[in-house]
């Protein structure tokens, strides 16, 4: 009488095998986005004096609260030909379901772009709340100028507990990133027969 | 063979024989290679900002292309996307690629959403991006792959 390990072994039909693969060098998820110390503090700071005023401007109807850009198509826009040279600040709700194949994008951007950008990535949930501030798709990013509207003080805040981003990382030579990709094979019948 | 404890191999739920992954790599200098020319391509791309044609970096790309075919190596999706298939330019934001979310669809409805990048070339790339925002390729899922250098 055969145990159960026994049967399942003599039913295997396939076999996991591993292939070499080359990552992008450029697009390591865990460099890619900055380092943000005290995450509590910035994501109350973002809260309270970006995500409600601008949710409560979009219900009262009103304008000229602050000068943010939501959406993909017009962050874009803004950071390829930026109309003033104000510094400006680009959060990112990189932990929800947005499309990776669209937030890899946002960090070469971000460091190509001609103006200053400091890179705000917010924590798991942001998105929604950033929903109540437009009604149009914002896709998680949320790009504020800092200018006469925005309060130079949070500003300096923000910069302060988030790390800049490694400034042009093309320019020195990085290891490449080989990985081995798990996947599945057929087991031949010859090597079946043979371990038999 | 009485001596030896055989460990025993285990079969997941699905009838697939699992393996330890490998603790080395096989022809890790094809990779190694083709890490260092889209390096190269990368550099010149974004440095040499005066040739409309960027040549050199083309060169370097198409390189890269025909030794990874040769050498039947891998490349992630991650790393093909920012390649060109037509004219073999490196993909950068701002510089050889123009980046946008478009809805063709009459109703707008978000399900239809589609990252295109164009190349300078003309070539676009389209990705369907509305219908699962947290779509990942098999070689993007991080439960796949096994880093062997950071």
């Amino acid at each position: 009488m055969s145990s159960l390990k026994e049967i399942q072994q003599n039913t295997a039909r396939r076999k996991q095998v591993y292939k070499p693969i080359l990552d992008n060098p450029f697009t390591d998820e865990a460099h890619m986005w900055p380092y943000v110390r005290d995450q509590p503090l910035v994501a109350e700071l973002v809260r309270s004096h970006v995500i409600e005023p601008l949710a409560h401007a979009h219900a009262m109807k009103l304008q000229g609260t602050l000068n943010a850009h939501f959406g993909f198509n017009s962050v874009v826009q803004y950071l390829e030909a930026p109309p003033t040279s104000d510094s400006v600040f680009l959060f990112v709700c990189n932990r929800d379901s947005v499309p990776s194949v669209l937030l890899s994008q946002i960090p070469i951007l971000a460091q190509v772009s001609s103006c200053d950008i400091t890179l705000v990535p917010l924590p798991r949930g942001t998105s929604d709340s950033l929903g109540a501030c437009t009604s149009t798709d914002h896709d998680g990013l949320l790009l504020v100028v800092q200018d006469g509207k925005f309060d130079p003080h949070i500003a300096t805040q923000l910069s302060a507990h988030v790390d800049h981003v490694k400034e042009k990382p093309w320019l020195l030579f990085s290891k490449s990133r080989i990985a081995a990709l798990s996947s599945t094979a057929a087991i031949s019948s010859k090597s079946k027969s043979k371990s038999k | 063979m009485a001596g030896k404890s055989k460990r025993a191999a285990k079969v997941d739920e699905h009838g697939v024989l699992l393996v330890a992954p490998p603790k080395t790599i096989s022809n890790k200098e094809h990779l190694q290679r083709l890490n260092y020319l889209f390096h190269l391509s990368t550099f010149h791309t974004i440095v040499n900002d005066q040739d409309e044609n960027n040549a050199l970096a083309r060169m370097y790309a198409k390189n890269l292309d025909l030794i990874q075919k040769k050498t039947k190596s891998s490349l992630a999706p991650g790393l093909k996307r920012t390649l060109c298939k037509a004219c073999q330019r490196t993909l950068i934001p701002n510089r050889t690629v123009r980046l946008g979310v478009l809805n063709d669809s009459k109703q707008k409805t978000p399900v239809n959403r589609v990252l295109v990048l164009e190349c300078t070339c003309g070539k676009t790339k389209r990705f369907p991006i509305g219908k699962n925002p947290s779509y990942q390729a098999h070689g993007e899922k991080a439960s796949n792959l096994f880093f062997f250098q950071k």
